[in-house]
């Protein structure tokens, strides 16, 4: 029943948005945001180009709402915001210096979100957890990449990631193969990188 | 046997290593599950590579999200340019609007003025023909010159037109111009007849006014050639002097100087003299000259004795007259200011 409301909500949201509504755009902006910064986040695996990429995806989203046609709005969002981080990548490659440079400070200084009742121990843990993966994530070509992050951490369907990364279906699946195999491969490799808890992995 | 059985056992464990994680998420069709449990019982590196694949994915389960560092709301900048696009996106269209507007009625009143002058009410019409008729009562034996002239001039004019193209090729390209002209002056003047005499003095005026100016030059000619007929020279000297209205009356005129030779030794001929003045007089009052004065020869056609009934369409024509070269450049100048301001917006738009 809520989440009717809230579907309906969000297209009230989404019509206001397209007739010009800041507001209406801005609230929606609050819905997603979140979700946007963190697939940047592990995309690029830098605040600041995460934070680039997200601003500049939601620019994008609201010049380019008189062009949406319907359908799942976080779908057509997802899309711009994977855009937004190609660009980032490309811009990245373009300016080797300036990633040097980032990689020198600490990028993982990033705030996690945290649960509720979680023990200042859960929270270290899942923070090591987090650099590890995400590192090994690092190693993954962008399209692979960015398929684990939005199926295995983002927790979207083939047919959203299909859609959103504007390949097939069949595409998702390989890609998303690979790239567990291949993390799969740098977490047995990187084991003792991992806290205790998670360690025995595979073999 | 064993090889095949090992290649086929081979290919097996390829389809079940390729499928391992779409078999975790359940992406698979049922034949393709049904093989890949069968490899995985037989098959313990492909078990233990799913094992380590569920982990790896309850890892990434296990990342955490992080916070975003700041707020993605759209920045005040943001709205404030979103805004003034659509502001200046409506104005391109109002202006765009605009622009059309003014130039439909400009093309309207251009094309009305031009419908104005070409045929003037019958008011406008006795105005004219009335100081033009004393202009030449001035000058009776032009009058008659004219009309014994104005028959003859397509005849004379072929010939000598070709005599000259022996000495001068100049002058060969405009008297053909000239011949087709000639007997549309001719036309209304053979139709005169006596209630009409009036029309042929002014015709006569037009004549003699656009005789006035160029004489100069083609009287030096005469004194050089001492030809008789020499009419169809000045004619075509003159053509590019004027219009072709212009032209028109020097071909009729043309007869006309041909008593003149004589005294035209003297710079500026007598019988030309007084004529300018008069015709410049009467013309003010239709305040358009030159094209009142084209339309003179096609009245006879149409024309009335009495003045008829002003309409009032005529009578706000008649007043509007005077102003409406004003209100074309008017108009002619917001046209182009607004195609301008357009244009710029056009520009602006594409830019942003």
């Amino acid at each position: 029943m809520g989440s009717i409301t809230e579907a309906m909500d969000e297209q009230a949201l989404v019509a206001a948005a397209r007739r010009g509504d800041t507001q209406a755009f801005n609230n929606l902006i609050l819905t997603y945001q979140t979700l946007a910064y963190n697939v940047a986040y592990r995309t690029l695996h830098d605040p600041d180009a995460a934070a680039d990429a997200t601003q500049q995806a939601f620019i994008s989203a609201f010049r380019a709402l008189p062009g949406f046609r319907g359908g799942s709005f976080k779908a057509w969002l997802l899309r711009i915001v994977t855009n937004a981080c190609y660009d980032q990548l490309r811009t990245a490659k373009r300016r080797p210096a300036s990633s040097l440079d980032d990689m020198l400070v600490d990028p993982d200084h990033s705030v996690m979100l945290t649960d509720e009742g979680e023990s200042p121990e859960d929270y270290a843990l899942r923070q090591d957890l987090g650099r590890v993966i995400q590192n090994g994530l690092d190693e993954l070509p962008p399209e692979q990449r960015l398929a684990v992050i939005l199926y295995d951490i983002q927790g979207f369907s083939y047919q959203e990631i299909a859609q959103a990364t504007g390949v097939s279906l069949g595409t998702v699946k390989s890609r998303l193969s690979r790239g567990r195999a291949r993390l799969r491969d740098y977490l047995q490799r990187e084991q003792e990188l991992l806290p205790k808890r998670h360690r025995p992995i595979g073999r | 046997m064993f090889d095949l059985m090992k290649r086929w056992a081979k290919t097996e464990h390829e389809l079940c290593q390729e499928n391992l994680s779409a078999f975790l998420d359940g992406q698979v069709t049922h034949r393709e599950r049904m093989r890949v449990q069968k490899h995985l019982e037989e098959c313990a590196a492909c078990r233990a590579d799913l094992e380590a694949l569920r982990h790896t994915v309850a890892l990434l389960r296990a990342v955490p999200a992080v916070k975003p560092p700041r707020s993605f709301l759209l920045p005040a900048r943001e709205v404030i340019q979103q805004r003034q696009a659509q502001r200046r996106r409506l104005a391109y269209v109002y202006m765009q609007a605009a622009t059309a507007v003014a130039t439909v009625l400009l093309v309207l009143v251009v094309s009305g003025d031009a419908i104005l002058r070409y045929l003037p009410s019958p008011a406008a019409r006795i105005s004219e023909i009335r100081p033009a008729a004393t202009a030449v009562l001035m000058e009776p034996e032009a009058v008659l010159e004219t009309e014994g002239a104005l028959a003859p001039v397509p005849a004379p004019q072929e010939a000598p037109a070709e005599r000259l193209g022996a000495g001068e090729t100049m002058e060969i390209t405009a008297a053909p111009q000239q011949s087709p002209e000639a007997p549309t002056t001719e036309a209304p003047a053979e139709s005169l007849d006596a209630t009409t005499v009036e029309q042929t003095k002014t015709t006569q005026l037009v004549v003699e006014k656009q005789v006035g100016e160029p004489k100069a030059m083609p009287s030096e000619t005469f004194a050089s050639s001492a030809a008789p007929p020499a009419p169809p020279t000045p004619a075509a000297e003159a053509e590019p002097i004027g219009p072709s209205p212009t032209a028109e009356a020097m071909a009729a005129a043309a007869p006309t100087a041909t008593p003149l030779p004589a005294p035209t030794d003297t710079p500026v001929p007598p019988t030309a003299t007084p004529l300018p003045v008069p015709t410049n007089t009467p013309v003010p009052p239709t305040a358009t000259p030159s094209p009142t004065s084209t339309a003179v020869p096609s009245v006879p056609s149409e024309q009335l004795p009495s003045p008829p009934p002003a309409s009032g369409l005529w009578a706000f024509l008649e007043v509007l007259g005077p102003f409406l070269p004003w209100i074309e450049l008017t108009l002619a100048l917001t046209v182009a200011l607004l195609l301008a301001v357009t244009l710029w917006l056009r520009r602006r738009q594409r830019l942003v």
